[in-house]
């Protein structure tokens, strides 16, 4: 009977228990698809990833979700399922459709066992009791189902597939900079209602809200990092130098704190391989320099 | 006071009289004083653009791009004596104009200062390490003082826009 028991518990205890391999690899996801960059509110030295971390949008703020394990504040009550159908479809486990400030967009291509082992990986770190804030949206946001009615129109869900005439390096890199890297959600300029300009991939946003002027990251020469070989990439991916010697800031160091600079030294080697294959677009960003009225502080 | 210049905390501070004389007067001073501070932001700039060049070229040594062995003390000790100066490139009436330093730098002068002295300890580092000639050391400090800039471009320089 006792040992029956344990049988029984084993059984049903070995699935839950993730095994070392799937947590380094889920550890792995993590970082290369910066959720910690959203999901911990640095600014106000917030607990890692219980969320309310405010990411200002042409739409209104966005505060970020707990999406530590605590089963009432967090995502310790969802299934894998639930967590597979909010990561590939934006999809919540009541049924309500996110907005793409969440970047599903991107991680709809992640492969589903990545997305299991990220889940174990989540479910291994501390539950932290917090309760999320509601979003500060534009009334015209807020009134619509319009997160449905955006993704009816131009959300396209689907896995990541390899490009078999492309080297292995060249499709890793695909896949870290496309489905888990979200690169082109600041790199790749806009048109109306916030999509994505396919035509003008990777080629920098002059200005964007709450991210500042993004650079032009297409192999172009005069407007791009045409200049740059993979192993100043790589440098860059490392330590946040760029070519000129100047050190990123802002929303792109976090980037490289929390990201870049935590992967394996191969991942962003394929990742500047993968850039560097891209079409060059001339398209010159400027750096133009905030002017400081005297005004602002009155 | 207003002659000691704009500061924004003081001017907070004024009554509604001595803020309509000070606008006034203000709108006077305004050119001379906005000029004085452009000139201090421009040799700002180019100041820490010259240290982003010998980081630059520092690092194609350091990462064995290029071969210029001789050359890297000369970079280190550049390094060493902007690193030194660079808390006094930032004098309080420097605040106005097209900077992108953030109002911390003024109103945070403690953390300011912290991020200054980081800076300047891994340059030490990395001259003490170009000196000694270990390999090691050239790396690890030359990552330090990389990641001192980062750490304080995140908190002390805004986004373009
Ligand atoms: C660019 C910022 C950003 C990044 C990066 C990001 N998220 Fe989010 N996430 C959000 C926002 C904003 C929401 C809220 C969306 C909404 O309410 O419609 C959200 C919602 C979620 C939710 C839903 C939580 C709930 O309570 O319904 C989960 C789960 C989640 N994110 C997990 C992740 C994971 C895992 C990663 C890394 C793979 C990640 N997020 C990366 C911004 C981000
Ligand atoms: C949240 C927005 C955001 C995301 C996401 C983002 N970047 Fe950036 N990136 C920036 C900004 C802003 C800068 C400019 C930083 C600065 O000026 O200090 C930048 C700078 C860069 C640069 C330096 C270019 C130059 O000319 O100096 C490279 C290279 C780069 N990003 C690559 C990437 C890659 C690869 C990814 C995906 C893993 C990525 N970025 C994701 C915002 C972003």
């Amino acid at each position: 009977m006792k040992h029956l028991l344990t049988a029984l518990l084993l059984s049903v205890a070995t699935p839950l228990q993730a095994s070392e391999s799937q947590l380094e690899r889920g550890r792995q996801v993590f970082n290369a698809a910066s959720c910690a960059v959203c999901h911990t509110d640095k600014e106000n030295n917030g607990e890692p990833l219980a969320g309310g971390y405010a990411m200002k949008s042409d739409f209104g703020t966005f505060y970020t979700p707990n999406i530590t394990p605590d089963p009432e504040t967090g995502i310790g009550n969802w299934s894998d399922e639930d967590f597979i159908r909010a990561m590939q479809q934006g999809i919540s486990p009541e049924g309500d459709h996110y907005f793409p400030s969440f970047p599903y967009t991107a991680y709809t291509k992640m492969h589903r066992d990545d997305i299991l082992a990220l889940k174990a990986y989540l479910f291994s770190l501390k539950p932290v009791k917090k309760s999320n804030r509601e979003h500060e949206l534009a009334f015209y946001v807020k009134m619509a189902p319009s997160a449905r009615i955006w993704k009816a129109a131009y959300f396209k869900e689907g896995e990541f597939v390899d490009a078999p005439e492309k080297s292995a390096e060249w499709n890793r890199g695909a896949y870290l900079v496309e489905a888990m890297g979200h690169c082109s959600e600041c790199h790749t300029p806009r048109k109306a209602l916030g999509v994505l300009d396919e035509t003008m991939a990777f080629a920098g946003v002059q200005k964007m809200t709450g991210v500042g002027t993004v650079p032009n990251i297409t192999p172009d020469k005069k407007t791009g990092i045409g200049r740059w070989s993979v192993d100043d990439l790589v440098y860059y991916f490392e330590t946040g130098t760029t070519l000129s010697g100047d050190s990123s800031g802002g929303k792109m160091a976090s980037i490289i704190d929390n990201s870049l600079s935590l992967l394996p030294a191969g991942d962003r080697k394929a990742m500047a391989v993968y850039l560097l294959s891209q079409q060059p677009i001339e398209n010159s960003i400027k750096k133009k320099k905030k002017k400081r009225e005297k005004e602002e502080f009155e | 006071m207003i002659f000691t210049g704009f500061n924004y905390k003081k001017v907070k501070r004024m009554n509604i009289k001595t803020l309509t004389a000070s606008i006034a007067l203000m709108t006077v001073l305004a050119p001379s004083y906005a000029a004085e501070s452009e000139e201090i932001i421009k040799y700002r700039n180019s100041v820490m653009e010259a240290y982003a060049g010998h980081m630059s070229a520092a690092s194609r040594i350091v990462r064995g791009k290029v071969d210029f062995q001789d050359q890297l003390k000369l970079h280190a000790d550049s390094m060493a004596g902007i690193a030194n100066i660079t808390g006094t490139l930032f004098p309080e009436d420097s605040d106005f104009g097209e900077t992108r330093a953030k109002e911390e730098v003024w109103s945070k002068p403690k953390e300011f200062e912290q991020a200054v002295q980081e800076n300047q300890q891994a340059v030490s580092e990395f001259n003490k390490a170009v000196a000694s000639g270990d390999k090691d050391a050239l790396a690890g400090s030359f990552k330090k003082i990389s990641d001192s800039c980062k750490s304080c471009h995140e908190k002390f320089r805004t986004e373009e826009e």
